[in-house]
Formats: structure tokens, C-alpha cells, sequence
């Protein structure tokens, strides 16, 4: 946590750590980090709450039970509402990524764990596997109408060129937005608790007046983690809804 | 003869507002309850996060707009030497982009359900 400058560095956190021994394969460096750790243990989670969750089938549901079966309704309702019917074969998949993205998330939320989804390559990797699908799924499904997405109806002929250029540039700059938007999100999140807390480390050993405002940072805390709380749960939902809003455009595209 | 006729007249005359009493009661009571079964549907505070994420939509899709428009338009420099008018005219088409992007937001009510596209039988 602290810089060898004695201050605290709010960034040291989302520093890539090997862990263990250096393995390589076919000439790259596979070795476990902490990042890949964390999705381990993210994949253990979830593995845990879905296989135990459902173990039972019990018709009056468990906790663990009601809270599994209450994820897979919510995403199969957000699916069915956002793309329809023949929109529920993508279930896995957005099924998977909502999990996987919360998850994460909220495994970042406790104090000493790393956040996987604070790197962008790792949310970039989830965007490009949403526009690829779409793209796959859009040429695959609909061939060469699936070019009529760029071309919105009722355009006058004039404008026609300078709309197909905007339309394209708006689809290319999906998945970046869909990207920055979960990385920028749980990075400034996870910085501004930092250095809130930082903050209280450099006023408890001032001392004297400015250490009876120390408490205000940490008010500060409680209050920043509810809304991180809120974030890391947020995040996770839009990104899955955006994933359906994208799918349903390899699936009825032309608005 | 007379008196038992008035009599039965006011009967029926008492029963049939009892009869109207007892309709409005029932009718304020299904829409109350109906209007509670609705209030406990629409939480507040799921207003607030649908709100929320569209906001946060929104600003990254005007960012993600501009970035798109001003790498496109500095790969187009780099390889016709156009510099710097193709970064000019990109950043500015990206910026239309992204404010097209918005546009489509705010134009389909998103964020949780999308009614009007809900239809599988729609095109």
C-alpha cells in the first residue's frame, strides 16, 4: 500500500503480481497472478452458488436456492423483454457474463482482493466476445441484410452517406464504450476509497486539530461503499442488458 | 293495501342503495388494492438505478464516440499524410456519433424493458 516516497499510492492496487512459480508454454508466460487468481476464485463462487443452489430443488427454496433461482429469472427476464422469444438461446451467454462481471465485482469490493474487472483488457476481451457473436450471429443468420443495420429507414437520399458513416462509427465505438464504461467505473471506485482512506492514515499521525476530523473521511468510506456496492451490481446489469440490446440487432436487424 | 305496497317500495328502495353502497365500496377497494399492487411494483429506488445506468450509459457513449472518430481520423493521417484534417473532420463526425448514439438512447426508452421492440414478430 505505501510508496516508497512514505505516501500511500492509490494505484498499487490494480498491479499484476505473479503468484507462485514461472511457467512457460510454447514460449509465453503463463504463469497464475493474482488477477487470474481472483478469477479462480470468482469461478469457484459462482460454481458454489449455482451447483449448490440448485442441488436441492426444493419447492419452498433455501436461501442459497431462491437467490440462484432469483439471478436466472432476472436474466432470463431481461432477455425475453429485450430481444424475445428466439432471443433466449443467447441465455448462456449473457447469463454467464452477468454472473461472471458481478461476481467479480463484488469479490473486488472486499478489502485486500483484486479487481479483475478494473483492467481493460479483461473487459475489452467481454466486449469483443459480445460484438463478435453479434456480428457472426448477424451475418450468419440474416447474410447481407444484416448491412441494412447501418442503413436507418426514412433518411432523405442526400443524407444518406453521412448517416451510414455515423452509424458505423456509433457500432465500432460499442464495444469500446462497453468496455471503458465497466473498467472506468470500478477503477475510479476503487482509487476514491483509497485515497479516502489514505486520508485518514495521513490525519491520524498529523495529529492535534486535524486528527478530530479524521472520523469525516471515514464517513466518507461507508458512504462511497454503498455506492460502489450499488456500482459493482449496476455495472454488471448493464453490461448484460447491453448485451441483449446488441443481440437484438444480429437477431431482427433494419429498425 | 296501499300501506303494504309503500312499504315493500321502501324495501326495495333501502336494498337497492345498499346494493349501490356496497358496488362503490367494492369498486374502491379493487382499485385501491390495484393501485397498491402497482406502487409495490414500481420501487422507487428501481427508478433511480434504471436512471443511474442510463446516465452512465450516456456519458460513455459520448466518450466512446469521440475516441472512435479520433483514432480513425489519426490512422487516416498516418496513412494518407492528410494530417492534420482527417483527425479534424473524424473527431468531429465521431462527436455526431456519439450524440447519434444518445439520440437512439433517449429515443427508445431503455435501461430496463424495450416495449416497443419486445415483439418477436416485429419485421
Amino acid at each position: 500500500m505505501a510508496s516508497p516516497s512514505g505516501g500511500i499510492d492509490p494505484i498499487h492496487q490494480f498491479e499484476i503480481s505473479k503468484i507462485g512459480p514461472t511457467i512457460n508454454l510454447f514460449g509465453q508466460d503463463v504463469s497464475l497472478t493474482n488477477s487470474a487468481l481472483f478469477m479462480l476464485i470468482s469461478l469457484g463462487l459462482i460454481y458454489f452458488l449455482m451447483v449448490f443452489g440448485t442441488k436441492s430443488k426444493s419447492l419452498v427454496p433455501g436461501r442459497l436456492q431462491s437467490a440462484a433461482e432469483m439471478l436466472y429469472e432476472f436474466m432470463a427476464d431481461t432477455v425475453k423483454s429485450t430481444t424475445g422469444k428466439e432471443g433466449l438461446k443467447f441465455l448462456p451467454l449473457v447469463f454467464s457474463l452477468f454472473i461472471f462481471v458481478l461476481i467479480c465485482n463484488l469479490v473486488g469490493l472486499i478489502p485486500g482482493t483484486f479487481t479483475v474487472t478494473s483492467h481493460i483488457v479483461i473487459t475489452f476481451m467481454f466486449a469483443m466476445l459480445v460484438i463478435l457473436t453479434v456480428l457472426i450471429y448477424g451475418f450468419y443468420a440474416h447474410g447481407l441484410h444484416f448491412f441494412g443495420l447501418f442503413v436507418p429507414s426514412g433518411v432523405p437520399k442526400l443524407l444518406l452517406p453521412f448517416i451510414v458513416l455515423i452509424e458505423v462509427i456509433s457500432f465500432i465505438s460499442r464495444p469500446i464504450s462497453l468496455s471503458m464504461r465497466l473498467f472506468a467505473n470500478m477503477l475510479a471506485g476503487h482509487i476514491a476509497l483509497k485515497v479516502f482512506a489514505g486520508f485518514i492514515v495521513l490525519m491520524t499521525t498529523a495529529g492535534g486539530a486535524v486528527l478530530a476530523l479524521s472520523p469525516l473521511p471515514m464517513a466518507m468510506i461507508v458512504a462511497l461503499y454503498a455506492l460502489e456496492l450499488l456500482v459493482a451490481c449496476l455495472q454488471a446489469f448493464v453490461f448484460s442488458i447491453l448485451t441483449c440490446i446488441y443481440l437484438n440487432d444480429a437477431l431482427h436487424p433494419g429498425h | 293495501m296501499n300501506d303494504k305496497n309503500a312499504e315493500t317500495a321502501k324495501q326495495d328502495a333501502e336494498l337497492k342503495a345498499r346494493l349501490n353502497r356496497l358496488t362503490t365500496a367494492i369498486k374502491a377497494e379493487t382499485t385501491h388494492v390495484a393501485e397498491e399492487r402497482y406502487a409495490a411494483e414500481v420501487k422507487p429506488d428501481k427508478g433511480m438505478s434504471k436512471a443511474l445506468g442510463t446516465g452512465l450509459r450516456v456519458g460513455s457513449e459520448l466518450i466512446a464516440g469521440v475516441l472512435v472518430g479520433g483514432f480513425m481520423g489519426w490512422w487516416i493521417d498516418r496513412w494518407l499524410g492528410t494530417s492534420p484534417f482527417g483527425l479534424l473532420i473524424m473527431v468531429t463526425v465521431g462527436m455526431a456519433a456519439g450524440f447519434w448514439s444518445v439520440y437512439k438512447i433517449a429515443m427508445r426508452p431503455t435501461g430496463g424493458e424495450l416495449s416497443d421492440k419486445s415483439g418477436p414478430d416485429k419485421n
